[in-house]
């Protein structure tokens, strides 16, 4: 019946009475105009697949049906809740076509899933429409539910486990990882935490307050920021304050500071996660900034180059990027693409990079340093610090150490 | 041989600095001393780097068996300095090298002959290009009391080191005249030249035909860029003009242009084709002037030692070069008629037309290059450990003279930082210069019990008189050999006053002040020593720095009692800076004075005090005035009364310009509000003025004052349009 009348009435006017759609048994039209979305183990023709979502078939239904109440020229035609299926028809703006949109919640193996079907009634192509439609409910659905907590990064999880009693500094910026690291280092009973570096994001509690709801952990960072909050930090007093005087939980400060154990809490155990490899100055220096926070055990993450005959042979320890020549970039090319790391500087500077070269080149996260592992042992000893484990995946090397 | 540990304690070294001929001289000391068997370390202190960050070199030089540090420190050559002395003490060298220049060794000098260290330790000292010699033949001139500094620290850590060295006779002379006072060890040690140093050419026996001009340095003055384009031009008006002309150097500035611009309309009508290459390395650089052909030419204003000569030598290259400051003593006695020439423009023309038409043969170094190894490795071989330091057992008592005024906490922290030290014979001499608050005065009362069990001193000002009538209060009842004056709010550490006792027993010092670490706060003092000095790091009796500021050290001071005697104790002014008139005034009347290298005390800051950083009556200009005032007596005195107008232009200028831009104690005067910005952008006497101050009075609901500033503003502008409406709309506005 679906024809004039149904463009030339308004809401649901002018549409056939809606019945439950059987997604296993969906035939799509051979028109470019409607789009499905299913879940990855669905065995029939889809042009998306929609990922697991966080919460119950129930509760993503309800929060399905409460969003579609908000969508522009959205009008529900039907809702079979037992079987978590509704049916909408969305009008276009101008000539008011209806298009018809079909979910249903299901559960899969790995976890709630969904189905959306939307189609046009008029017309030969819809020009994506029904693509754009799927995929815009679909964000606004992921975006309305919790999310699930993400599992720990292998560093935060070798970092949290060494911080039950411990006073904790961490001392790079990451904006995604000091909030979720210090949040889950209070939840594994860390005495204190305390983020420091030269500059801070003006959203940090937001930030925390995110990765709060992010990892079920909201309790803890809104505990931490009813005490301190960086909003309450003035600047980086100039000079040592009172000890004991508040700091924000991400507070400014510089490890090259003369009383850098003024300014900090006391600390025993200190994190880097900023990467060596990447560090645009000297290691040595980061790594004696490091041990003058006062923490008698590190806990670092960088980039190594594995061993290989051919940088043996060269007699490669450490190098930098400013003192590479073809022969050397082409074998750590080689080792590298061996752990599956491809660095875009080796095609275009082959051979040695300079800070204004990168800069001009728009090269973002130039490895600066490459070292393997016993140059790495060797800046740690240096500094006074003794590794006592070594973590590798790939390039990845997560090392504790003690002085 | 006996191998010995060897540190070179450097800002130049090749690696981290492209062309130093200081950093030249010395890897190649490095690399003949690793090759001859020695343990070496090249110390350098600083992040700066030219080229790759610092711990590239140091992989590189490890590979030479050379043990390159780097201390990754920012800062003044003050504070590089203090790093490196900080780093040296902990370690144990036989010999430690340094140059004068920067005056890097200036605080391991001063921690030697205060005994803090260094005891079985040599203290070579390198002159190779001080300060104020490179900017008097530069045409350069001083603008910042930091060259003063600079200055300073060079001259004194070549009057304390235990042997200086330099390359030439010449530079020797000209810091003798300058007044630094060699120790008497100081003897010519020749540049070595380094392994990297490969003859490029084979010298060619005899004259060779010369078909171009090489003029081998930067393109600048001092380098006689001028004075060469003029002999060139005196070739041509003599009708002999060079068949080609090369400027083989980077291109730098001359008369305020760009070199390149400049050479341009030098060059201007020159017969002759002439280029410049400005890219070549020093080993380049050589390779070049090796073509067949080509006569290097040198044009320098001064040099000491240059190394384009020592490898022009070296490498059997022609060359001309002026007979100016050490040149001479590099080349070959027989060889100097030839190759030297008398610094002006016609004697270089006289000599380029004579290589031009003879040709130019290379010359031999007054001292072959391997004849200076062996002279610089039988040096060291011939180097006696220094004499053990005479020890001293005697433990003098000390007394510390303290002033308190209603700080009741802070002082609490000051009186437990000295029951803290670690010097068993003191005694602790308070003055409570009349507090009025309750709180203070019930801690004074308190005190009495505890003074009286360790045989200290309670003392009390009937009326507030400030700190110099109480320390002249405290000084009197003192009975130690040594005074320590200490502020209330101030905290030692605890080995403050061993310390002193230590150095002044060494250095035989009447005077010493030492490095601070401040903080913030009525709170506790800081638990940690921190790494560096905070907030200042004065220098030493430096009376030409001491004219502008005070580099001297804090009131914070320890003296044997013969001294404050000798010059009467503070003044009494009520104004700032005792200490700093106190010290210029020790050090001009001959008393010695260190400042020494360690923090021993942490200075609490106040907001709103003299060091603090918000507006206080204490920064009132007239305050401030005299306080400067007192600070520059004892110069002023020493000088012939026709001069002091000069002296208090010099000072005053400067100070004015600090006002001017706000800084340094001006910089803490409170901030213009947006009120006083608006009446102070009219001139003062105006009409404009006076209605913009009516403007504010009115925003502060003051309507009468409003109208007569208003009504001042009409007598000044009868019928100013703006006043007059201002005054009708008070009444409105007001109400």
């Amino acid at each position: 019946m679906t024809g004039i009348a149904a463009l030339l009435q308004r809401g649901r006017g002018g549409l056939d009475a809606p019945s439950p759609l059987e997604f296993a048994a969906l035939v799509q039209p051979a028109s470019p105009n409607s789009c499905l979305a299913a879940p990855a183990g669905h065995p029939g023709p889809k042009q998306l697949i929609t990922p697991v979502l966080a919460g119950t078939p129930d509760a993503v239904f309800e929060t399905m049906l409460a969003l579609a109440r908000d969508f522009p020229r959205t009008w529900q035609l039907a809702a079979w809740p037992q079987r978590r299926q509704a049916q909408w028809v969305e009008r276009s703006a101008l000539l008011n076509f209806p298009d018809i949109i079909v979910a249903e919640c299901v559960t899969t193996p790995g976890g709630t899933n969904l189905f959306i079907y939307s189609r046009s009634l008029m017309g030969y192509s819809d020009l994506g429409a029904n693509r754009n439609r799927v995929r815009r409910w679909l964000e606004a659905l992921q975006a309305a539910l919790p999310q699930a907590a993400p599992p720990p990064s292998r560093f935060a999880q070798i970092a949290v486990a060494e911080m039950h009693d411990q006073n904790v500094l961490l001392a790079w910026d990451d904006p995604v990882e000091m909030p979720e690291i210090t949040l889950r280092a209070m939840a594994a009973g860390a005495a204190s935490i305390q983020v420091m570096t030269p500059e801070r994001p003006p959203c940090a509690d937001g930030l925390l307050s995110q990765a709060g709801a992010r990892l079920g952990l909201g309790t803890e960072a809104e505990g931490l920021l009813a005490t301190r909050a960086t909003m309450r930090d003035p600047l980086p007093p100039p000079l040592h304050a009172d000890p004991g005087a508040w700091r924000a939980w991400w507070m400014r400060g510089s490890l090259d500071a003369p009383d850098l154990r003024e300014r900090l809490p006391e600390v025993n155990v200190v994190l880097d996660g900023a990467d060596l490899a990447l560090l645009d100055g000297d290691p040595p220096r980061r790594l004696a900034g490091l041990k003058a926070s006062g923490a008698r055990r590190l806990v670092l993450r960088t980039s190594v180059v594995p061993a290989t005959p051919e940088l043996a042979a060269l007699g490669f320890t450490l190098w930098h990027a400013g003192e590479l020549d073809v022969p050397r970039t082409t074998i750590l090319d080689s080792a590298l693409r061996g752990l599956g790391v491809t660095l875009p500087q080796f095609e275009r500077f082959p051979e040695r990079l300079t800070r204004d070269a990168a800069t001009a080149a728009g090269l973002e996260a130039p490895w600066w340093w490459f070292m393997n592992e016993a140059a790495l042992e060797n800046l740690l000893a240096d500094a006074g610090w003794a590794i006592q484990s070594r973590n590798a995946q790939g390039h990845t090397l997560i090392v504790t150490a003690t002085c | 041989m006996r191998r010995q540990r060897i540190c070179l304690l450097t800002l130049d070294f090749v690696g981290p600095i492209r062309n130093g001929g200081m950093g030249t001289a010395f890897l190649a000391l490095a690399e003949t001393l690793v090759a001859a068997g020695h343990d070496v370390t090249i110390l350098y202190p600083a992040a700066y780097t030219e080229t790759e960050p610092v711990t590239r070199w140091r992989t590189h030089y490890a590979a030479r068996n050379i043990n390159f540090v780097s201390l990754f420190l920012e800062g003044t050559e003050a504070e590089l300095s203090l790093g490196a002395y900080h780093w040296l003490k902990s370690r144990d060298f036989d010999v430690i090298h340094f140059h004068e220049m920067r005056g890097i060794g200036y605080w391991t000098t001063v921690a030697k002959r205060c005994g803090l260290g260094f005891a079985n330790t040599l203290l070579v000292c390198q002159v190779h290009s001080p300060t104020l010699w490179h900017f008097a033949h530069s045409a350069q001139f001083l603008t910042h009391t930091g060259e003063l500094e600079t200055d300073w620290m060079e001259r004194r850590s070549v009057e304390r080191a235990d042997i200086v060295t330099a390359p030439s006779r010449y530079i020797l002379g000209v810091v003798g005249e300058m007044g630094w006072r060699l120790p008497a060890r100081h003897e010519v040690m020749p540049n070595l030249l380094p392994a990297s140093f490969t003859s490029v050419v084979a010298p060619a026996p005899g004259p060779q035909p010369i078909q171009e001009l090489v003029f081998f340095g930067r393109l600048e003055e001092r380098k006689g860029l001028g004075l060469f384009c003029e002999a060139v031009a005196r070739l041509i008006r003599a009708g002999r003009p060079p068949p080609r002309i090369t400027f083989l150097g980077k291109v730098g500035h001359m008369a305020g242009l760009h070199a390149l611009a400049w050479l341009a309309a030098a060059a201007q009508g020159w017969p002759m084709p002439w280029g410049v290459v400005n890219n070549l390395d020093p080993h380049e650089a050589r390779a070049y002037l090796a073509g067949p052909g080509r006569l290097a030419v040198i044009a320098s204003r001064m040099e000491n030692a240059p190394y384009v000569v020592l490898e022009c030598l070296a490498a059997g290259l022609p060359f001309l070069a002026p007979d100016v400051g050490g040149i001479g003593e590099l080349v070959a006695e027989e060889d100097r008629p030839r190759l030297l020439y008398p610094r002006s423009a016609p004697a270089l023309a006289q000599a380029l037309a004579l290589a031009l038409k003879e040709g130019a043969a290379p010359g031999r170094a007054a001292i072959a290059p391997a004849a200076t190894a062996c002279l610089w490795l039988e040096w060291h071989e011939r180097l006696v450990p220094p004499a053990a330091p005479a020890v001293h057992t005697a433990q003098p008592l000390v007394s510390v003279c303290m002033a308190a005024f209603n700080r009741p906490g802070p002082l609490a922290h000051a009186i437990a930082s000295i029951e803290a030290q670690d010097y068993p014979r003191l005694e602790l001499i308070l003055v409570d210069d009349a507090s009025t608050a309750p709180a203070a005065q019930r801690f004074h009362d308190a005190l009495g019990p505890r003074f009286a069990s360790r045989g200290w001193t309670l003392l009390r000002q009937e009326t507030n008189s400030w700190q110099g009538v109480t320390r002249h209060r405290a000084v009197t009842a003192a009975q130690g050999e040594f005074l320590l004056f200490m502020d209330d709010d101030n905290a030692a550490w605890p080995d403050e006053i061993s310390t002193f006792v230590g150095a002044a027993q060494h250095s035989g010092a009447d005077i010493l002040t030492c490095q601070m670490q401040a903080f913030r706060g009525a709170g506790p003092p800081p638990r940690h020593r921190s790494a560096r000095p905070i907030g200042w790091l004065p220098l030493g009796p430096c009376p030409a720095l001491g004219v502008f500021r005070n580099g001297f050290g804090d009131a914070n001071m320890f003296m044997r009692r013969t001294a404050w005697d000798s010059l009467g104790g503070f003044t009494l002014d009520r104004a700032y800076f005792e200490d700093w008139e106190f010290l210029q005034a020790a050090t001009l009347a001959g008393l010695h004075l260190e400042c020494l290298p360690e923090i021993l005390f942490c200075y609490r800051i106040w907001d709103g005090a003299q060091t603090g950083n918000s507006g206080s009556a204490a920064h009132d200009p007239d305050f401030l005035y005299r306080s400067y005032a007192r600070a520059i007596r004892p110069a002023l005195a020493a000088l012939p009364e026709a001069l002091r107008p000069a002296l208090r232009l010099a000072i005053e200028r400067d100070l004015a310009g600090q006002q001017a831009r706000r800084e340094a104690y001006w910089a803490h005067a409170p901030g213009v509000t947006a009120d006083q910005g608006a009446i102070a952008r009219h001139p003062p006497n105006g009409a404009e003025a006076m209605l913009a101050a009516a403007h504010v009075a009115l925003g502060q609901r003051q309507g009468e004052t409003a109208r007569l500033l208003a009504l001042q503003a009409l007598r000044i502008a009868p019928g100013h349009p703006a006043a007059q409406q201002l005054l009708t709309r008070i009444p409105e506005i007001s109400a």
